[in-house]
């Protein structure tokens, strides 16, 4: 399933709105590099999950912001809007659906960097 | 010993053997085994890749996309999805499973004897036990021990005894555990004793031949007699194996009747009466930093309300899988993974009523499924006693995940409340499913079962199938150990052994 370049903006901006930065030993999700991430995503995630990834990214990185009033896309937005416009997704029910999908993602993005895991759990898996 | 790796044929492979088994888990390794052991040529044909300890991914995403079918993400359709985990490796589930033994519950053999006599006198209990006893010992099987159980696990046994229901810690199919936590990605320490290093090691050490990465397609049947196992492998590669006795399918409860179907095998309800365990959890939040990814996996069960139909486990997710679990989205549940190291996830599984099917389109599985209002009303019930037990052994508040009920719990009458009037649907619900059963059925009746109660296929000579696919119902509690027994003694049968007369006390 080949996404326009600027899909591929707008869901690498939804998994970073879904995790800024945790606490001090914690990177933001926008700190990461997820190329890795999202080109074994692209070839190994079940069609339904990629699926759903596109569909969260048209209303959730684009209509949403739009309708509320920020007149550009989430990817061009700075993260106190960002995170705006995903607490207003959130109390929406097909918006609020689709959202679990990208924090699926975007939880298993997160914590796949070795960085994350060793910042919660306080050190290297003994 | 013999070990081909379908991703590196250099030309199509053809085999010939006495049983050739498709599916290398629970049950395919134990049927192999025990079919090497009587002394059968055996080939095993495994559609995912061999993997070593040392491989084993260091990350959740890493284990779903090389380890698990589909990523994981495999799901059932009906009146909500819900996933469902399945293993895709040498091994099967077992090397990704939290390691949790049972042995078959003597009140639901009995519900299968109620319901077909014959089955009784198939599978006669005390030589199903003494096969039990035996795969018990071989694969390790012993209670989890204080000192690696993680405080999941005590914490669990605290509410459950201030509760006064019935707890214990689980039995698990481990040697050397030191509670690392990693088990549904594979022990990087190899010290889980799966399927792949105990039963398939075994067959191997009898000769076996297994063949990994080669995903069977159909079973050729001439003059009415099961002879040969067509598949394709990984390099894309026809691997082919002729078979004299018997083809034994062991592919799972969603796998072995595709293939069925995908060969024209469809005499009786293949693919119908599926049943499974559906699975909800409660996070709960402790004022302590419990860090739930430290101790044994799955270490702790509350076993008292089996007879409801409900049984709770302590949960050992991966991190990623732990903060899906956490609320909120963007600052709010980076907020709650700041403080992750709080937070605990409890599961409750269901023995669900309901009976879904499973079919094959394109010649992939679509899987049915519907929970029925019974079902739902067990969510809540085993949501209620898992809140209840976890603000009993200390957590400050619980979150059910629940659509249209608060997220944020602090005491029993707002769990009461759940249990008593929450949500009937079941999309309302975070819902995943384990533990698949029932969609080859075993029994006399050609018409209503597809295999007899010998494992054998009630039309089709030298075919028998020895995974969960036959087991008459689903069974309440975790199979794994009840697969392994049952497939030994398809193997005999298959083999054409006596079953009573087995190979215990014939080493390994």
């Amino acid at each position: 399933m080949r996404l326009l370049a600027v899909e591929r903006l707008w869901r690498t901006a939804l998994l970073e709105a879904m995790i800024p930065a945790p606490r001090p030993g914690l990177p933001a999700m926008a700190e990461l590099d997820l190329d890795a991430f999202w080109l074994r995503f692209d070839e190994i995630a079940p069609a339904h999950l990629q699926l759903g990834m596109r569909a969260a990214a048209w209303p959730v990185a684009v209509a949403l912001p739009l309708a509320l009033g920020y007149r550009r896309p989430l990817h061009l937005l700075d993260a106190e809007q960002r995170d705006a416009v995903l607490q207003r997704a959130a109390t929406l029910p097909v918006a609020s659906s689709l959202l679990e999908i990208v924090k699926l993602v975007a939880c298993l993005a997160y914590f796949d960097a070795e960085r994350v895991q060793l910042g919660v759990r306080g050190g290297p898996a003994s | 010993m013999t070990r081909i790796d379908g991703r590196q044929l250099g030309a199509d492979l053809a085999l010939d053997t006495d049983v050739a088994i498709v599916g290398s888990g629970p049950a395919g390794a134990s049927a192999a085994r025990e079919a090497a052991r009587l002394g059968a040529r055996v080939v095993v044909v495994e559609s995912g890749p061999w993997f070593d300890p040392a491989e084993f991914p260091a990350s959740a995403f890493a284990a779903m996309g090389s380890m698990y079918r589909a990523m994981g993400a495999s799901v059932v359709v009906g009146s909500a999805p819900i996933p469902y985990l399945q293993g895709r490796m040498i091994g099967g589930s077992s090397p990704i499973n939290g390691a949790i033994c049972w042995r078959l519950p003597r009140d639901v053999y009995d519900e299968w004897i109620a319901r077909d006599a014959a089955l009784g006198e198939a599978v006669p209990w005390h030589v199903l036990s003494a096969a039990t006893d035996e795969i018990e010992a071989r694969i390790g099987v012993t209670p989890t021990v204080p000192a690696i159980a993680g405080a999941k696990n005590l914490l669990m046994a605290r509410g459950a005894e201030a509760l006064g229901i019935e707890h214990r810690p689980i039995r698990r199919n481990v040697r050397g555990c030191d509670g690392l936590g990693l088990c549904l990605q594979g022990c990087p320490r190899g010290r889980k004793q799966s399927a792949d290093v105990t039963l398939l090691a075994d067959a191997l050490a009898h000769d076996a031949t297994v063949v990994s990465s080669v995903e069977a397609m159909s079973i050729t049947v001439r003059r009415g007699r099961a002879t040969e196992l067509v598949g394709r492998a990984a390099c894309g590669r026809c691997v082919t194996v002729r078979a004299t006795r018997a083809v034994i399918v062991a592919a799972s409860a969603v796998q072995t009747p595709v293939l069925l179907l995908r060969s024209k095998l469809t005499h009786g309800p293949v693919g119908e009466n599926f049943q499974a365990h559906p699975g909800v959890s409660m996070a709960g939040r402790f004022p302590e930093p419990v860090r739930m990814w430290e101790g044994a996996t799955q270490g702790h069960e509350v076993i008292g309300l089996r007879s409801e139909g409900l049984k709770f486990e302590a949960l050992g997710f991966g991190l990623s899988i732990l903060a899906t679990r956490l609320r909120g989205v963007g600052s709010k549940l980076a907020a709650e993974i700041a403080e992750m190291d709080h937070w605990l996830d409890w599961g409750a599984a269901v023995r669900a009523t309901a009976r879904g099917r499973v079919r094959c389109v394109r010649g992939r599985p679509l899987v049915t499924y519907s929970s029925t209002r019974d079902d739902i009303r067990k969510f809540r019930r085993g949501l209620r006693v898992l809140g209840e037990m976890m603000l009993a052994a200390g957590a400050d508040e619980v979150s059910p995940g629940v659509n249209g009920f608060a997220d944020r719990v602090t005491g029993v009458a707002e769990l009461d409340r759940l249990e008593q009037s929450g949500p009937g649907r079941a999309s309302a619900f975070t819902v995943a499913m384990t533990h698949m059963f029932g969609t080859c059925r075993m029994g006399s009746d050609p018409a209503s079962n597809v295999v007899d109660p010998h494992f054998r296929h009630h039309k089709v000579d030298g075919l028998y199938v020895a995974d969960s696919s036959v087991f008459p119902s689903n069974i309440g509690v975790n199979p794994q150990v009840p697969i392994m027994a049952m497939a030994a003694l398809c193997a005999r049968r298959a083999v054409g052994a006596s079953v009573v007369g087995s190979v215990i006390g014939r080493g390994r």
